[in-house]
């Protein structure tokens, strides 16, 4: 029997859980409440009477098409001897507690009520309310396979249910906001103060996750009005200065400072510095060090850290220095300074001495690393040294600051030498100057200031009103990427402009005013696609832009626009080919692999100091590699299969070093080929996938199972389900103790059974992802199983080979995922088609990065509204 | 109580309870609400085992000994149609007590919360009809989705200030601008609003019928600041309010961050710039606070999923229980340092809640709540209340409270009634 919601239209009111509070009111008046749904059910029974009581009336008529020969699902035949054998008894034909009959639920999930109907039936498995405590209960491993079918049926309905459309009116989210005001306005603006964008489907191209708000607004307004100033306001061409720091005056003075503070500490002790012992050791200690820092030869003409001969005896003061540099206007400025070790040196420089350098910018500046410029390898040794050269890009009009930081490996190399060194080999790092030189302008007047002001600046005075019309009026079409701003819209604009210049504003202010309102415009705001069925010229010009570079159509794509030739398929590839050359689709390489592989979240891991080779510039080079290695299976056209188990990596010397990688010195990022016993190569082996699934202390099989599952297998798995008792508090001693409680409790077991054996094949690698044999004080134990509980391995070598015997679902959920970001809307079912066929033609050719691009830009859907 | 009640109160509130607690012709306090909230939930040993007035506090309330008088711990209380949903959102729904999951295939949507309706009422008289603030930022806040507490009526997220900064000068203004220069600024704001407005309307033709209803937020947001500069208009006479309170000058992290939150919020109630404020609170850089005391390091999530009480994680939530506490013995303090119009403090005239829509781990039934001040009327403070598992739904706290500073409401999502046993 098959029951069907025909009869009339269920109002969504009744379908929506009580949403409104007119519907569980009502239900209250109807006195559901007597009945009860078991011991500890009293809690969630309102609600769930609530629902299912006026569920009943849209059960109303049933259509009965029994004797129809159907095919019975997965859903159905795991489901429906757990719901036969435990509830009909009580929720069928001859009692139907609760008013709720689970033999006239439709095994075929159709619609939203009949989602919800499942819903709660899950639910009440998972709090364990059901089957009551005095009713005959089921094995953990039925209830576990009952509870597994509900969710996995549960979250395929969803998928198949959620409303996908078209691509809903997208607004630039902050990435492509800052990177459209780049390319108008030729300056870069930090988002900071905007709002975090919304995110559906794991990525920030999704329009109907964007929202705006009065906050937004004003934050607009506010950017663009800054922006504009930037960019227009500087009337003459800005003086470039060069100022070199002396740091050892920073260092000094820092030395001084603490040597001070302690000298009067000890002369004029307080009860708490009599009382303490070690208060006075310290302080003496720091006097001394100080003697012994002035002593050092290289403080003389620069600033020294990392010495166990300094009076910080806090490592943290000792490895970083930070060098205010003069407070200048935004703009490009040349960094350069001169580095090496303090030698004299005991002849192991090549054990590799780094230390990381950060443009700190704004006035925040306590808290953020704003930009990690380099890590930089010291192979020089006092008097001797190197000099380094960057360029940076000062945002803000506030303090900034050149912070160098020794990584935590060095800092433990420099310790590890002071026990040997007896005080005749100075061991730690020295810079000699820092120097800053711009603001670096190449172009005067500056390009952005000619195609605004096109004939400059002073108009005759019976022509400024016309020539500030046109003026604004190109910008708009700019800015609105070439979609004509309405002549009324224009007149409003200059309207404003006259309002500016009866207030007293210069021209070109009440200029600059007018063109931030532009800026906060929906034409602007809003990637504007017109109503018809497929897109023009201009629109695939703005789509293929924003998918590749997060930015604006440059001139070649608007001129292909203009002849209408963009369209044409040979064209549009030779298009995508350019794009992915040009150095703005690090845009869409760093987005799209940062989101897809969730390496935000590396941001937020606090790792355990027992670490100790762990830190910011290896958190760095972790993020780098990732994404890198993404780019650059994109750029040689390399099989998605890479992603599972590659011969290559992306590494630097730190990397390689923390890998133990024996690689030949590199500067920078380079395509390394691994050594054939490597563990590494893949997304397996990358430090950032190993750490984001852990808490920085431990490995958790469980995440990184779940990680493994979505990302390399393609199935998701359903959010852990509320008000499941707390996993017992009893202390574990290995992880596969504490993960077999998991399989005691049927809610957590119908999943875990399946992603925590996956996760287990990674335990060879620790929370940071480095390699290892021993956990604590047992050997690894990396014995895992498939999900099908049939195919077992040991260690990661092992799953890899599993895991490409079935390329399919990794390669159909990449495929999901691009194309969610490629078109800025959810992927559901409706696509299944369009997913099936782009698939097939993927799979041709052998699931190349480059022509799964290409593929995606040539699809219909790419092209289609 | 059974559930069938529905309306306990008499239409006392209409009046405003204010106005009826102070005496005739003195100028009466207003009312207000403040609510706080927190990510992730507490752990179990946060909850007194022993209810009523001689509930014994236990050590993770210890820090609000000093103030017992002026808070109750409220127990057994549940956002019913959201405790079957995601388990880490302690934010989305606390104030909303909807049921996200509403619509499947949509995923998502919101209500209302109650800030925004009491805002409706409580606001008419002052610059700020609420006032949202956010310390949580990102993912692994434990908040949920939502860019803080506040949803407005179709269940959009209202954004939040962080920005001790930016929310000084919203309140107590930058520079010193005569009269005829604001209102030359609102009139040049509204000139604004009127050509993005063209634009708008150009976008809206062009595109297609669900894309309008997208384009529909910007119109509305229109709106809202055509709203604000109108109330901006009445104000106009009015100097922003002056404070005691200095400039704030860089952005602080952790406890001195939300310290300054409350101071700033202290400064906005006494002032009368507003009488609902929503934060909430971070969670990540708190913790970082404790890793730099002790040098143990867990993450936010980690904190609610201990195993053994030795745990790191475990210790972790203790603290974070403990300073919770402290850092709402402080807001009571400066709010009870506070005079107010008519010479009470502000607390007798503020109703505070801290809470979450997590109790612990993933349990997501009668959550932490503390209910505290003494606005709307008499409070039998001083009391561990716990309620019948039919009542306990948290939405009739909200409903009750919202009665309580003088709305006219029945019902707020799923209430059934306000709740009684605190009063009269």
């Amino acid at each position: 029997m098959v029951p069907q919601f025909t009869g009339r239209q269920i109002n969504s009111r009744v379908v929506t859980l009580g949403l409104s509070s007119s519907v569980s009111h009502m239900n209250t008046q109807r006195q559901f409440n007597p009945l009860n749904l078991g011991k500890r059910s009293g809690l969630l029974a309102g609600i769930a009477l609530a629902y299912l009581g006026l569920a009943q009336e849209g059960f109303g008529q049933e259509q009965d098409t029994a004797g129809a020969p159907r095919v019975v699902s997965e859903f159905e035949s795991k489901l429906r001897p757990f719901i036969e054998a435990h509830c009909v008894r009580c929720h069928g034909p001859r009692k139907s507690k609760a008013r709720l009959r689970l033999d006239q639920f439709s095994y075929d999930i159709q619609d939203e009520a009949g989602a919800q109907s499942w819903q709660l039936v899950l639910d009440r498995l998972n709090a364990g309310e059901m089957p009551p405590e005095d009713e005959l209960q089921p094995e953990t491993k039925e209830m576990a396979t009952a509870i597994a079918a509900l969710s996995d049926g549960l979250l395929a309905a969803q998928e198949r249910l959620a409303a996908t459309g078209g691509v809903v009116l997208r607004k630039l989210n902050k990435r492509e906001y800052e990177n459209t005001i780049r390319d108008l306005l030729g300056i870069s603006i930090d988002t900071k103060s905007l709002p975090e964008d919304g995110n559906l489907g794991g990525f920030d191209t999704v329009g109907a996750a964007h929202f705006i708000s009065q906050l937004h607004f004003e934050r607009y307004h506010k950017l663009a009005r800054r922006a504009l100033d930037v960019a227009l306001g500087v009337r003459e061409k800005p003086a470039s200065i060069k100022v070199r720091s002396q740091v050892e005056l920073v260092r000094n003075r820092e030395v001084d400072a603490i040597e001070l503070k302690c000298q009067n500490q000890l002369k004029n002790p307080t009860g708490r510095d009599r009382a303490s012992l070690g208060r006075r050791m310290y302080q003496k200690s720091v006097v001394k060090g100080a003697g012994r820092y002035r002593q050092l030869p290289s403080v003389q003409s620069g600033a020294v850290l990392g010495s166990p001969r300094t009076p910080f005896t806090r490592g943290t003061k000792n490895a970083i220095l930070r060098v205010p540099l003069p407070n200048r206007e935004p703009g490009v400025y040349r960094l350069r300074f001169r580095a090496g070790l303090a030698g004299p040196f005991d002849g192991e420089l090549d054990a590799g001495y780094f230390m990381s350098v950060y443009h700190i910018d704004g006035w925040d500046a306590e808290q953020t690393l704003n930009e990690s410029l380099d890590t930089v390898k010291l192979v020089k040794s006092f008097p001797e040294a190197q000099e380094f050269e960057y360029r940076f890009e000062k945002l803000s009009r506030s303090k900034q600051f050149i912070e160098f930081q020794l990584t935590e490996a060095t800092q433990d190399l420099l310790l590890s030498k002071v026990s040997r060194s007896k005080g005749e080999v100075v061991t730690a790092v020295w810079v000699d100057w820092v120097e800053m030189e711009g603001p670096l302008v190449p172009v005067w007047p500056p390009p952005v200031w000619e195609s605004v002001f096109f004939a400059g600046t002073s108009p005759a005075a019976d022509e400024e009103l016309a020539y500030a019309r046109e003026v604004i009026r190109r910008f708009a079409l700019r800015a609105f990427r070439q979609r004509k701003p309405s002549e009324e819209y224009i007149d409003g604009l200059l309207g404003l402009f006259q309002e500016y210049c009866l207030e007293g504003l210069s021209f070109v202010d009440a200029v600059q005013e007018s063109l931030a309102i532009v800026l906060v415009s929906p034409g602007f705001l809003y990637l504007v696609e017109g109503d018809a069925a497929r897109i023009d010229q201009r629109e695939l010009a703005c789509r293929l832009s924003y998918f590749l570079w997060s930015a604006p159509p440059d001139e070649e794509l608007l001129e292909l626009v203009a002849k209408g030739q963009l369209a044409d398929p040979a064209q549009l590839r030779a298009q995508v080919e350019r794009l992915l050359k040009d150095e703005r689709s690090a845009a869409f390489t760093e987005a799209f692999s940062t989101q897809w592989l969730e390496l935000e979240r590396l941001d937020m891991i606090v790792v355990n100091r027992t670490f100790r080779s762990f830190g910011e510039s290896l958190r760095h080079s972790f993020k780098q590699e990732s994404v890198r290695f993404f780019a650059e299976l994109v750029r040689q056209n390399l099989s998605a299969s890479q992603f599972i188990d590659s011969d290559h990596a992306m590494l630097d010397e730190a990397l390689a070093q923390h890998y133990g990688v024996d690689a030949s010195p590199m500067s920078g990022f380079q395509w390394v080929k691994l050594p054939e016993d490597s563990p590494r190569g893949g997304l397996i082996g990358q430090g950032a996938i190993l750490t984001i699934n852990g808490n920085g202390a431990r490995t958790s099989p469980v995440e990184r199972g779940v990680y493994l599952s979505r990302k390399l297998l393609g199935k998701d798995i359903p959010p852990p389900p509320p008000n499941v008792p707390q996993l017992s508090t009893k202390l574990f001693i290995t992880m596969r103790e504490r993960l077999s409680a998991h399989m005691e409790q049927a809610q957590c077991a119908s999943c875990h059974q399946s992603v925590d054996p996956l996760g287990f094949g990674l335990e060879h690698f620790d929370a940071v992802g480095a390699w290892r044999t021993m956990d604590g004080e047992n050997e690894v134990d990396a014995l895992g199983v498939m999900p099908d509980g049939l195919r077992k391995f040991n260690g990661s070598d092992e799953l890899k080979q599993h895991l490409l015997e079935e390329l399919e679902p990794m390669t159909e959920a990449l495929m999901k995922a691009s194309l969610t970001y490629a078109l800025g809307r959810r992927i559901g079912f409706a696509d299944r088609e369009l997913l099936a066929k782009l698939h097939a033609a993927w799979k041709a050719e052998d699931y190349g990065m480059r022509s799964l691009v290409h593929l995606l830009v040539q699809s219909e859907a790419f092209q289609a509204k | 109580m059974g559930s069938g009640a529905t309306l306990a109160l008499p239409l006392l509130s209409n009046s405003g309870m204010g106005a009826l607690l102070a005496g005739a012709g003195k100028r009466s306090a207003p009312q207000r609400l403040v609510f706080l909230n927190f990510g992730y939930g507490t752990s179990e040993s946060w909850f007194p085992d022993t209810t009523g007035v001689d509930y014994k506090l236990t050590e993770a309330l210890a820090p609000l000994a000093r103030h017992r008088q002026s808070f109750s711990v409220l127990g057994n209380l549940t956002n019913l149609q959201s405790a079957i949903a995601e388990v880490h959102w302690g934010a989305t729904t606390f104030l909303t007590s909807a049921n996200t999951r509403s619509t499947p295939g949509t995923g998502f949507r919101n209500d209302i919360s109650c800030d925004q309706v009491a805002a409706q009422h409580l606001g008419k008289d002052v610059r700020f009809p609420s006032l949202e603030l956010t310390g949580a930022q990102g993912t692994t806040e434990g908040a949920g989705p939502g860019a803080s507490l506040a949803w407005d009526v179709r269940g959009n997220s209202i954004p939040g200030e962080w920005d001790h900064v930016e929310l000084f000068e919203r309140l107590f203004g930058a520079g010193n601008m005569s009269v005829a220069q604001r209102r030359r600024l609102l009139k040049q704001k509204r000139s604004v609003l009127d050509v993005v407005r063209l634009d708008a309307r150009d976008v809206a033709k062009e595109v297609g019928g669900e894309n309008r209803q997208k384009l529909e937020e910007y119109f509305e947001l229109i709106r809202s600041i055509e709203g604000r500069l109108g109330r901006d208009e009445d104000w106009l006479e009015k100097p922003l309010p002056k404070t005691e309170l200095e400039q704030p000058s860089k952005r602080l992290q952790g406890s001195a961050d939300i310290e300054m939150m409350f101071d700033l919020m202290t400064a906005a109630l006494q002032t009368d710039s507003t009488r609902v404020i929503t934060y909430r609170m971070p969670t990540t850089t708190l913790l970082r606070e404790f890793g730099e005391e002790t040098g143990t390091n867990v993450m936010a999530h980690a904190m609610t999923h201990f195993g053994h009480k030795s745990t790191p994680e475990y210790r972790t939530l203790l603290w974070r229980d403990k300073k919770l506490s402290s850092l709402l013995a402080s807001l009571l303090d400066k709010l009870k340092a506070a005079r107010d119009v008519d010479g009470s403090s502000l607390l007798d005239n503020t109703l505070i809640v801290m809470g979450t829509g997590i109790r612990t781990g993933h349990l997501l039934q009668n959550l932490p709540i503390i209910l505290a001040g003494h606005g709307g009327g008499p409070i039998r403070h001083g009391a561990h209340y716990q309620y019948a598992s039919h009542a306990g739904r948290l939405s009739n706290l909200w409903l009750t409270l919202l009665q309580r500073v003088g709305c006219q409401v029945n019902s707020f999502a799923d209430s059934e009634g306000p709740l009684t046993e605190m009063f009269g």
